[in-house]
């Protein structure tokens, strides 16, 4: 008895759990302040949106590079960070995959805020932070603490090569110390 | 056709594979959250939110040694819910287990998430409920509905918003994906710019089943079959040409549930 009681409630409460977890996921697929609210209270990302592919069907590369310059020495080449290597068997193993799209989620980020920030609270911004540590990881133990570094994020359309590529975006230089 | 506890179970064990898979790739890549690892970022992240020193477990070497504890509980819980003939409790602590460690991979990885991970935690709730509610109960059920409500209408907007779309309308946009490095195939970007029809009928039938799809819960099993099948070959497309390894696993474990509740619609 006790335990049809429980079961009862514990149903009651996840059909109301699951119709609104279900009506959330409908409203927030277009952009409306339902939908605001939901992304700003969801950090667990429960609330899915089911655009893939869209509205950008993701005809770009984007490549992240970066530099340094030391105090005495002129400005090293710029360096690209691999982002796409696949090995044989990539669509059974992938696991670049979740560090790849992690960065592309970042430059969209960062060349979002770029349109509505200042450059001078840009550099305040989580991508921005992250991708500049990204960058001095890269550069690693080469540096000497009087270098400086920043990095850029460059967009091309198509293969390799296949297009003029398309500064995105400058960071400011930053000092190694 | 499927009776809610066979339904819960093959859906268990689709589920399960996908996030073995997942899990082991994020095995091999752990080296990359240590401090000198090129995902440290990700850690730092949630020190940066957290406006205190509290959550300092979370980063360097005692944060990477968590990750790995929840990533290997994440192995052992996805194994054991593929493994066959155990009680319905038992079944609903593994998923329980995976759903908590999916939670603390959120909060940890901020970024890099894509829809297989939303769609694998929507699955685990939903098989959660039905091996915790008891068989006699009329709510058993109800976890079943919730997973093929929410992978229906995943492929219903999926479809919506590329027909909102001119590129995805005009046919070029498979061959716009196909012709990046990051998600590409040269050759087959190469074959589709040779013959443009066939890169607007690809896209179209893309559109269109997805649209069409939430009809698999009133098809008769003959277009039931039909329509799973190309769903089924929609993602071992996008495994084999973009790499979305895991998508084939977490979209397809949500077809056994569509089809428990197509047979309960329709009275079989």
């Amino acid at each position: 008895m006790t335990i049809d009681v429980a079961s009862s409630v514990l149903g009651v409460i996840g059909t109301v759990v699951f119709s609104v977890w279900f009506l959330l996921t409908v409203a927030f697929q277009k952009n409306n302040p339902l939908s605001r609210l939901t992304t700003r209270f969801d950090r667990f990302t429960l609330i899915p949106k089911w655009s893939f592919f869209t509205p950008d069907p993701g005809a770009s590369n984007y490549h992240f590079v970066y530099r340094s310059r030391d105090e005495e020495t002129s400005v090293s080449p710029w360096l690209e960070l691999n982002l796409s290597p696949r090995g044989m068997f990539f669509p059974l193993w992938n696991p670049r995959k979740r560090y790849r799209e992690g960065m592309i989620e970042l430059f969209q980020l960062l060349a979002l805020a770029s349109i509505t920030c200042s450059a001078d609270r840009l550099q305040f911004t989580a991508p921005y932070v992250i991708l500049l540590d990204v960058a001095r990881k890269r550069l690693g133990d080469s540096l000497s603490l009087q270098a400086f570094y920043q990095f850029a994020l460059v967009e091309t359309r198509g293969p390799s090569g296949a297009s003029v590529p398309l500064v995105r975006f400058y960071s400011l230089t930053h000092p190694v110390s | 056709m499927l009776t809610i506890e066979s339904a819960a179970r093959i859906t268990a064990v689709i589920v399960g594979i996908g996030i073995l898979q997942g899990s082991l790739q994020l095995l091999l890549s752990l080296k990359e959250f240590r401090a000198s690892g090129l995902f440290a970022w990700n850690s730092r992240q949630a020190m940066v939110g957290s406006r205190g020193t509290s959550r300092e477990w979370m980063v360097g070497r005692t944060g990477a040694g968590w990750l790995l504890v929840v990533v290997i509980a994440r192995i052992v819980g996805s194994v054991a819910l593929i493994i066959p003939f155990q009680s319905n409790l038992l079944y609903a602590s593994y998923a329980t287990i995976i759903l908590l460690s999916s939670l603390f991979l959120v909060y940890q990885i901020r970024y890099g998430k894509d829809g297989s991970n939303q769609i694998s935690f929507i699955i685990l709730a939903g098989l959660v409920f039905t091996f915790l509610i008891p068989t006699s109960s009329p709510f058993q059920a109800v976890g079943l509905y919730f997973i093929a409500a929410q992978g229906l209408f995943s492929y219903f907007a999926a479809g919506v918003s590329k027909l909102s779309n001119a590129q995805w309308r005009e046919g070029s946009a498979l061959q716009s994906i196909l012709n990046t490095a990051t998600y590409g195939q040269s050759q087959v970007a190469e074959l589709i710019r040779r013959r443009p029809w066939v890169g607007g009928f690809v896209g179209w039938s893309v559109i269109i089943v997805e649209i069409i799809f939430p009809v698999a819960l009133v098809a008769p099993p003959g277009l039931l079959v039909v329509l799973l099948f190309t769903g089924a070959m929609l993602h071992l497309g996008t495994v084999l040409l973009i790499g979305l390894d895991t998508f084939f696993w977490a979209f397809t474990a949500t077809f056994p549930a569509i089809i428990f509740v197509n047979g309960f619609l329709l009275g079989r």
